[in-house]
């Protein structure tokens, strides 16, 4: 990748960070467009998927001069590898837009521009994303307070900009017999059955169908991606529990692996594998909360009393590991907090047994009834360019028939040891995507039934007194395990300064850690990409031209959790 | 009624018959917005059951509910809607604040998030938890039926009108500019 970078590109800073991942520093503003461009169509990188859009602030000048960092991080579906491009841009100065390589830039950009203030030049829609269009200053910005909550003397009015397009006939609805004006707004959510939660879209309909609509994120926005810079590494992985909280083992372990990336940490064989098991366990429970859910909105009830008896059975084996339901804090920055229960083994055959049979049932319920054949197949169909150019990913991608599956096109852990298949759809619409998951968790299944065989013994926790947590029963009695104990816990882990970027097939799509550390306890900047803010712009495109009965099908299937969509 | 089938009278004040009926047919408005909402769904599921207690009858518009369950982090954008809701929820009405985020703003002491949903409606349960095991919304259900059914008077809080709401949702820098301005003027005098 190196030599073909600077092939293409001989002026062009290239650098490697901690975990091998090349950096590309764009020098100027204008060489951004036409390399992204670039990257994107020469065979020989074939980016094809924008990952991801931040920036970070760079007040300390240890990246230069400028002020804000810009960060683009592109896949390549079918070479599978990555390149970061960099720009640095000073405060005041406009940036170029990426809208035109790729339509899924577009919130990503209104997210940057809503966190940090960097303008976008020739941005189709550049407003607030996830603060109230009242808000004064950029939060991510160093020097805005994390606690500076600000008023809003009007805050009654539930307001919201439609976009231009929306209200399109100029005339407005004041003849109450036409009935056939196709002027009418109709606001779903963000308190509404099937929104689960807090999403909000505006639909101009005409009768049933919706024509346009647009979409406004942004009301479980919980800074944590502030607090992140405000909290040493371990107080923060209690955080990526609230992010998606279907699977929140999956969140604690993607982002310990990033900060084990730039700490050089290898974590050994057990840990590993547990890590695997909860990885499964996670797929599982998530992809059943979604099935349910999606069926429920619907009308199919039976299926939500099935699947959620094997949910709650789970959760109790999750509990049996870390004591929580939900918000499990289970990983630790080179272990685990506590290894596997005595009978978990035991637990674990009666899940793996008793599953299949469930999902059989929800297959038999389902999948030829005509009810939810009518109202899925066809339903909300995202082609694979498609897809691929809002930079959908997981289920939602593999249903559209893209063959792309992180746990083994950039296999971590023990993925390679498996033996498992990656589960593709043809049509790419909401039946697809339940047909994948269903296939999904059955193969989850099988992952752990062969994690179950393969599961070492041996030690839990890196021998590295960097990170590693002293076992109890010393901290009681050794004077020196206590210091090193206090030391751990009240200042934190120290991190060299480095940064990385690591991916997780999670269930609902590539889940990124971006962390920036400059040395010391707490992270300079995190970024978390979630596949859910991706998914949901998507909907906005998806939903035009179908009926609103069917955008709540669209919805569930994408399984949009608002806790990673605003953070 | 009676073994044989006939009718019989049951004596009863009529106050005591509408508290009765009050406390077991409590329908809930579930605002759920994130983790909790996830535990709240497990309470109405198969396992926990909560038709046990005659909560189950899920509404999702507030003029047919008379018990609001906020389940989950209330923002600064959504404190007007929570209010909102709240007001369109027909007397008698009751609220329960289901974890830490809706109780006291939780581990989510920044710039976006209200410091607990107590500041703009009045609370008459809190639940403890990040989020409560569904035992623990079951146990306040069931402790909203005691206050029900005793008349308990309702926990001392602010009955905050719209307009006071209104107010605290404009938020503690206007309240800590006025004070500030107070000291100001006193300091003068």
């Amino acid at each position: 990748m190196i030599p073909l970078l600077q092939q293409a590109f001989p002026n062009f800073r290239i650098e490697q960070d901690k975990a091998g991942e090349v950096v590309l520093w764009i020098p100027t503003t204008s060489d951004l467009i036409p390399t992204l461009q670039r990257v994107k169509d020469d065979r020989e990188f074939d980016l094809n998927l924008l990952s991801d859009i931040t920036a970070y602030d760079n007040i300390d000048h240890k990246d230069g001069p400028l002020r804000f960092i810009l960060v683009y991080q592109l896949y390549s579906i079918a070479k599978h590898h990555r390149l970061r491009i960099k720009l640095a841009i000073d405060e005041g100065v406009q940036a170029p837009t990426a809208t035109g390589v790729w339509p899924a830039a577009d919130w990503l950009e209104r997210e940057t521009f809503d966190m940090f203030g960097v303008r976008f030049a020739g941005h189709p829609d550049l407003r607030r994303i996830l603060m109230d269009e009242r808000f004064q200053g950029f939060p991510l910005r160093k020097e805005y307070d994390l606690k500076d909550r600000q008023p809003f003397p009007d805050a009654q009015d539930v307001r919201i900009i439609p976009k231009a397009s929306l209200v399109k006939q100029e005339e407005p609805r004041t003849n109450l017999s036409d009935f056939y004006n196709p002027n009418v707004l109709v606001n779903i959510g963000p308190s509404h059955p099937a929104t689960h939660g807090t999403l909000r879209a505006m639909c101009r309909v005409n009768g049933e169908i919706i024509e346009d609509a647009t979409c406004e994120i942004g009301y479980l926005h919980r800074a944590i991606e502030k607090l992140a810079e405000n909290k040493t590494y371990h107080q923060w992985i209690v955080y990526t529990d609230r992010l998606n909280y279907c699977s929140a083992l999956t969140n604690n372990i993607a982002y310990v692996m990033t900060v084990e990336k730039i700490l050089g940490i290898q974590i050994t064989e057990r840990c590993v594998w547990i890590r695997v098991i909860c990885m499964e366990l996670a797929r599982i429970i998530d992809h059943l909360v979604c099935v349910a859910i999606n069926a429920l909105d619907m009308g199919a009830l039976t299926c939500f009393w099935y699947l959620y008896h094997w949910r709650e059975e789970a959760y109790t084996m999750i509990e049996g590991m870390c004591g929580m339901r939900l918000t499990t804090s289970y990983a630790r920055v080179g272990g685990m907090m506590y290894d596997l229960p005595e009978n978990f083994a035991a637990e674990m055959t009666k899940f793996l047994d008793g599953v299949p049979k469930t999902l059989d049932d929800v297959e038999k319920l389902l999948t030829s009834n005509r009810i939810w054949v009518d109202r899925t197949k066809g339903i909300g169909i995202l082609t694979p360019e498609e897809a691929i150019r809002y930079g959908v990913t997981g289920p939602c991608l593999r249903a559209s028939g893209v063959e792309c599956d992180l746990r083994r096109d950039q296999p971590y852990y023990t993925y390679p040891e498996l033996d498992f298949d990656v589960v593709i759809g043809s049509q790419g619409d909401v039946y697809d995507r339940y047909l994948v998951r269903m296939e999904e968790m059955r193969q989850s299944l099988k992952i752990l039934r062969q994690c179950m065989q393969k599961l070492p013994a041996g030690p839990l926790w890196v021998a590295d007194r960097r990170v590693q947590i002293p076992a109890k029963q010393d901290v009681y009695s050794k004077m020196e395990v206590l210091i090193h104990h206090f030391k751990i816990f009240m200042e934190g882990i120290n991190v060299p300064e480095g940064e990385a970027y690591n991916v997780v097939e999670a269930p609902n799509g590539e889940l990124g850690f971006y962390v920036v550390s400059r040395g010391g306890p707490k992270a300079w900047r995190v970024k978390i990409k979630s596949p859910s803010l991706l998914h949901f712009q998507s909907f906005e495109s998806s939903i035009r031209g179908t009926k609103i009965s069917d955008a709540i099908a669209i919805l569930g299937s994408l399984n949009i959790i608002a806790g990673e969509l605003d953070r | 009624m009676a073994k044989d089938g006939s009718a019989s009278f049951i004596p009863t004040t009529l106050a005591y018959a509408v508290k009765w009926a009050q406390k077991n047919s409590l329908w809930p408005m579930p605002f759920g917005t994130s983790c909790c909402g996830i535990e709240m769904m497990s309470t109405l599921s198969s396992t926990y059951d909560l038709s046990r207690f005659g909560a189950e009858v899920v509404r999702f518009t507030p003029r047919q509910a008379d018990m609001l369950i906020v389940a989950g982090t209330i923002t600064n954008k959504m404190a007007p809607i929570l209010r909102q809701i709240y007001d369109q929820m027909l007397e008698p009405k009751w609220v329960i604040a289901m974890g830490a985020c809706s109780s006291s703003g939780g581990i989510f002491d920044t710039y976006s998030v209200l410091q607990g949903i107590d500041e703009i409606m009045p609370v008459d349960i809190y639940v403890p938890g990040c989020p409560p095991i569904p035992e623990g919304l079951i146990h306040a259900i069931l402790r909203l039926q005691d206050v029900i059914q005793q008349g308990e008077p309702r926990p001392h809080m602010l009955r905050l009108s719209r307009e006071q709401a209104m107010d605290a949702m404009a938020y503690r820098k206007v309240v800590e500019t006025s004070l500030l301005d107070e000291k100001k003027t006193e300091g003068k005098k």
